[in-house]
């Protein structure tokens, strides 16, 4: 207990010039990276130091009229210093490599917040973005707010029975692009009180046609896109290996925005909401 | 000279050429004939090296197969029957191709670069006003006189360093009129007769005889004769090699011309006729 | 176009070589201008012009402004000139050798090793041993590239070459071949590949200058130089073969040793190439051909205009796929598909007679 308390204060020491220099310096021109991010920056009030966004960043509306720097892994490292940012906040996984090395050559500073598919990682996500920003406080309001409706949204789901849930992120040549384990979309199913129809790996993987029979899925989960012409119903469940399903008996489809259901952010209490009730006015 | 002993080539199994001797002078229009198939194109291709052969070809003195290309491009040009091309060059981008390889060459060789230029050979194969054109734009026989062109560039002086200089023709007129037939075979009788090598797979037996100092019948793969014209075109021989009744004929002015035997002249179309 | 219309139709003493050189002049003049305008454009305000004269008034140039001149823009101008440079250029050894105006690098196997390779390292990368992650860090992308691409250049090479002679015909069937097996272990590398090494996969298919940094042009830049300078060597030998193997031969030229060369130095360059930009297209096709039709096949003309015409190519794409949406980038392999496609197609529907002869 001692060690670790000497190890932490320590830790705190070398931390605190570099908090100060912040609290100093505050930093007003960021770089937000990441849908997630760009949500809770605006749920902290703190959106008026954005000064540019990723394209995953479409909530609120708002976010919409920053400049749009790209795709997370692909980003343009001239690019981002045309809007003359002092902080960049990004999601885990954020690249190239070599554009990463250049903006902090350019004396960027880059934050990763890690990313997770659970309430505990919604929270630690809003502490983290709320620490970079220099405003714990508000992340800790925040936090219990949203701690408070996740555990709100998820103690309505119980009673709900396991229906099992088949997340399909694409239909590609009649190929089912199915989500697996370690997935943002695993998890909110979870969350809402379903069971992912399909096991046995991790990520999103295309399905072949036994295995989506296997499933047993009693309801079919996608994101609603616009201008979705090719998958309505109909369309799906001319599918064979889907017609076969529960779910195709009961022409059971939930569709949701994307950001909001896979997003793990602030909005996510309400993601399970919207996701349990309709789980559970389906078939009942 | 040129010399080859005991040639024989072979495709996979099949023997084309059976332990060929060949040999031409410098000086001399020396003529490859024999029937469709018999392998005078197979016995031209073996002399020049590109194919593979068993045997010795020595050209001046040495074996050709220790030579390496561009020793042996500035001893000789070769005219194959028909050349296609990849890009559209105008018949002087082709015919400078010679004139590249007998530049180099002549430069690797010490001395003497040819005088001669690109348009003064494309006059020399009647082509005068055809430099600016596509040569893929011209007819087969037009073809055929601009490849002369550029390989008369390569070799254009008969004699280099006191050492013959030799030119390889495979049926070098087969696509041409009787008026460039007999311009082209006008120009390697005078590149033989300024002290050059000719040799030519032929298939006219008359312009043969009009210009060829020395005549190697092919028949079968085998070599059925080789000497001077009245050695090799007589009835027998030509009837043998090419089953057919063939009748040599010779007039004091004209030399010796061929017909087909009148009186077997349904004969004459029966390939398979018994020797 | 006019102008370009009339040079079509060859000189009227077949010579084009006069208007070939004025040609290499003018391509210098505008590869010089877009070097420039490469250095100078750019999504953020850097400018060039004024920390040239702060520089030469012996003023500081603020650190951001250094990062952008100098960190992200030069080497990418480099390595858009080399990459456009070799891309072209192998691609004009490439058709003169097969004797096909249709032939790319590809044809020699390296597109499909490399970006095999590419697929291996971006979906197992994750497996290798810390040692050997630590040491390469982003190099094992193009290390895994250039090495795919140079090892099925190899194999190809082997499998076409019997008793010291290469066909070229079997070096393409089995190129075909090769492509068709690493086509295989690519989908099931992407089968296994999690949603992030998807999008990797795709973009890299789809080319970057992006990450061009002065380590990555100085270690690929010895190859693709290496490359540019044998080129000219090889002119002569394709202006040869263009009559076939057996005539180019005749004429003097070392038919065996040249295509040797030939594919070793398309392999090294393309490979390379490929390593640092990922998959861009069209360049090796649309620029030789574009030559081809303006002043003739004569490779001493056509390779060197093709290195220099493929370099101005690569930066206007970059400079395109640098601007267009800022702050974000388009690949440019979009930029160089969009225009060169159309363009070519062009070409082509102006050009029929001239290609059926």
């Amino acid at each position: 207990m001692t060690r670790f308390f000497r190890t932490w204060a320590a830790a705190a020491c070398f931390a605190l010039p570099a908090l100060s220099t912040q609290a100093d310096e505050p930093t007003n021109r960021i770089v937000s990276v990441g849908g997630a991010i760009t949500e809770i920056i605006y749920a902290l009030g703190e959106q008026d130091r954005l000064v540019a966004r990723d394209i995953t960043s479409n909530y609120p509306p708002e976010a919409l009229e920053l400049p749009d720097v790209g795709y997370i892994r692909r980003l343009s490292p001239e690019g981002i210093l045309s809007v003359n940012p002092d902080l960049i906040i990004a999601e885990e996984g954020s690249g190239p490599p070599e554009a990463v090395d250049l903006l902090k050559e350019a004396a960027i500073n880059i934050v990763e917040i890690p990313d997770g598919f659970t309430s505990d990682a919604v929270i630690a996500k809003i502490h983290a973005v709320a620490e970079t920003l220099g405003v714990p406080d508000k992340g800790d309001v925040l936090a219990v707010d949203v701690a408070e409706q996740m555990r709100q949204a998820v103690a309505r789901t119980t009673g709900i029975q396991n229906k099992k849930v088949l997340f399909i992120l694409s239909m590609q040549g009649g190929r089912v692009m199915a989500s697996g384990q370690n997935t943002a979309a695993d998890g909110i199913i979870t969350l809402a009180g379903g069971e992912n129809a399909v096991q046995g790996f991790d990520g999103y993987k295309p399905l072949t046609d036994e295995a989506i029979t296997e499933s047993g899925a009693e309801v079919i989960l996608m994101m609603r896109r616009k201008g979705d012409h090719g998958l309505d119903d109909a369309t799906l469940f001319t599918h064979p290996a889907l017609s076969v399903l529960p779910a195709a008996q009961t022409r059971s489809v939930v569709r949701m925005d994307g950001m909001l259901l896979l997003g793990f952010s602030v909005r996510t209490a309400q993601a399970v909401t919207d996701l349990s009730t309709a789980l559970a006015q389906i078939g009942g | 000279m040129l010399s080859a002993t005991n040639i024989t080539v072979s495709y996979g199994q099949n023997r084309i050429l059976h332990h060929i001797d060949f040999t031409a002078q410098a000086g001399e229009f020396t003529a490859i004939v024999g029937p469709n198939g018999s392998g005078k194109t197979t016995l031209m291709r073996a002399l020049t090296g590109e194919v593979p052969y068993t045997g010795k070809v020595i050209l001046n003195g040495t074996n050709i197969a220790r030579q390496k290309p561009w020793e042996l491009a500035v001893q000789r040009g070769v005219l194959p029957q028909a050349t296609s091309l990849a890009f559209p060059f105008t018949v002087t981008e082709v015919v400078r191709l010679g004139l590249n390889a007998g530049l180099s060459a002549s430069l690797n060789s010490g001395g003497h670069s040819n005088q001669i230029s690109v348009p003064q050979a494309l006059e020399r194969v009647g082509l005068g006003g055809f430099a600016g054109r596509y040569y893929q734009e011209l007819s087969g026989g037009e073809q055929q006189r601009v490849q002369l062109a550029r390989v008369l560039l390569q070799v254009w002086e008969p004699i280099l360093n006191d050492t013959p200089r030799w030119l390889f023709l495979d049926e070098p007129v087969s696509s041409l009129d009787i008026g460039h037939q007999l311009l082209v075979m006008q120009i390697a009788r005078d590149f033989a007769d300024a002290g050059g090598g000719v040799i030519a797979v032929m298939h006219d037996l008359n312009l043969t005889a009009m210009f060829a100092n020395n005549i190697a019948l092919i028949s079968q793969g085998h070599l059925a004769g080789q000497g001077a014209p009245a050695a090799i075109l007589t009835d027998d021989m030509l009837s043998d090699a090419y089953h057919c009744n063939l009748r040599v004929n010779t007039s004091p002015d004209q030399g010796t011309f061929l017909l087909p035997h009148a009186a077997s002249f349904g004969a004459a179309i029966s390939p398979g006729a018994p020797r | 176009m006019a102008v370009l219309t009339q040079n079509f139709i060859p000189a009227h003493t077949g010579d084009r070589s006069h208007r070939a050189h004025l040609l290499m002049l003018l391509l210098c003049g505008v590869l010089v201008i877009a070097c420039i305008a490469n250095l100078a454009i750019g999504a953020s305000g850097a400018s060039l012009w004024k920390a040239l004269s702060d520089l030469a008034t012996g003023q500081d140039i603020s650190l951001r402004d250094k990062v952008v001149l100098w960190d992200i823009r030069a080497p990418r101008v480099l390595m858009a000139c080399l990459v456009g440079a070799s891309l072209a250029v192998s691609g004009a050894i490439m058709q003169g050798l097969f004797r096909n105006p249709l032939a790319d690098p590809g044809i020699v196997g390296v597109s499909a090793g490399a970006g095999l390779g590419a697929i291996v390292a971006i979906v197992l990368g994750g497996f290798l041993p810390a040692v050997i992650t630590q040491h390469l860090g982003y190099y094992i992308v193009p290390a895994a590239a250039f090495l795919g691409g140079w090892a099925s250049t190899l194999l190809l090479y082997r499998v076409a070459t019997r008793k010291g002679r290469t066909s070229v015909a079997t070096m393409l069937l089995a190129g075909i071949a090769l492509g068709a097996l690493s086509g295989a272990i690519s989908g099931v590398m992407i089968y296994i590949a999690d949603d992030a090494q998807l999008r990797d996969l795709t973009f890299w298919s789809m080319g970057s200058l992006a990450g061009a940094t002065w380590s990555k042009v100085l270690t690929s830049a010895p190859l693709m130089l290496l490359a540019l300078f044998v080129s000219p060597f090889l002119a002569r030998s394709l202006n040869g073969l263009a009559l076939g193997e057996a005539a180019a031969n005749h004429i003097g030229i070392p038919v065996q040793r040249m295509k040797n060369i030939a594919i070793m130095t398309v392999a090294a360059a393309t490979g390379a190439a490929v390593a640092v930009s990922g998959g861009i297209g069209f360049v090796g096709i649309v620029v030789p051909h574009v030559l081809r039709l303006l002043v003739g096949p004569d490779h001493k003309y056509l390779l060197i205009n093709s290195a220099i015409l493929g370099a101005v190519m690569l930066l206007v794409a970059d400079a395109i796929s640098r601007v267009i949406i800022a702050p974000a980038e388009l690949p440019i392999g979009i930029i160089t598909a969009t225009i060169g496609g159309p363009f070519f197609l062009w070409i082509l529907l102006r050009q029929r007679g001239l290609l059926d002869m």
